[in-house]
């Protein structure tokens, strides 16, 4: 059973991955995320996570992958204007990918394999009990930082006077939109 | 099949391709969406590494709901500043949203 749902999960999130990174039309680009937030949800049960994987599907796939629709469906269609791919900073970009996948892989291909660990999972109330001893400091953090961003992303996205004024016509002026690209 | 190293070969995986895509994606909405997949292969690694290493514990889940708390707070404000700056510039296009550049 585990071994089943880490294979799903596996598939998933490499192929949401892959069209997220590399799909030309960024809607498809936010379809990706979703399928591999999802695949990495599947991924969670069999390492003991239920409550986390249900708070990934509901916070991350609930919530960050539609407000990046949201931005997508609220902005003009410029995703639809597919442009040239740049084949000289493609080639950049999987060169510097190479240098760092060399590093990143060895390690990860290093590490000592333990077997399969008996299938252990922890309450609810233990990790509700740890989040509230252990962890308490950062958590309530967490709650500033979030209260934060909240009213930091009214202020900056309320209309603004003086925004309404020059820059616009000149930034229109210099817009090439054969170099608009995703 | 099911060891710690595949989990984190998957997860250095889905790393790579978010380092891909932030390299060679120009718009700022493709850039966030990268950046969320190397978030996410982040949390696999603290939730593999717990489950392996250190059953019965769990500071590694407590480690992966900071970072879906810390998307979340990201991803709000990254909506708000995609907005700003297209209204000021009329594009998301990273290369044309050079006013800082000094």
């Amino acid at each position: 059973m585990n071994e089943y749902l880490f294979i799903m999960g596996m598939v998933a999130a490499l192929f949401g991955g892959v069209v997220a990174a590399i799909a030309r039309n960024l809607f498809h680009a936010a379809l990706g995320l979703a399928l591999t937030l999802a695949g990495t949800a599947v991924l969670f049960i069999p390492l003991g996570g239920e409550l986390i994987s249900v708070i990934q599907i509901l916070v991350y796939l609930g919530a960050v992958a539609i407000s990046i629709l949201f931005i997508l469906m609220l902005s003009p269609p410029f995703y639809l204007k597919r442009g040239q791919r740049n084949v000289l900073k493609l080639i950049v970009s999987v060169i510097i990918t190479g240098i760092v996948a060399v590093p990143l892989m060895s390690a990860a291909m290093s590490v000592n394999a333990v077997g399969e660990r008996a299938y252990s999972v922890p309450t609810v109330q233990q990790i509700g009990r740890v989040l509230l001893t252990d962890f308490v400091f950062p958590f309530e953090i967490m709650s500033v930082l979030l209260t934060v961003a909240i009213i930091g992303a009214i202020v900056i996205a309320r209309d603004l006077p003086e925004d309404k004024q020059a820059p616009q016509a000149q930034a229109v002026e210099t817009k090439r939109p054969e170099e608009v690209h995703a | 099949m099911m060891s710690l190293t595949s989990y984190l070969v998957l997860a250095a995986l889905l790393f790579l391709l978010g380092v891909f895509g932030v390299i060679e994606r120009r718009n700022l909405v493709g850039l966030m969406i990268s950046i969320e997949l190397m978030l996410n292969s982040a949390s696999i690694n603290f939730m593999a590494f717990n489950h392996f290493l250190f059953p019965g514990t769990v500071t590694g889940q407590i480690m992966t709901l900071f970072v879906i708390g810390l998307a979340a707070a990201e991803a709000t404000l990254f909506l708000a500043i995609v907005f700003a700056v297209y209204r000021h510039y009329r594009s998301i296009n990273v290369e044309q949203v050079d006013h800082l550049r000094g």
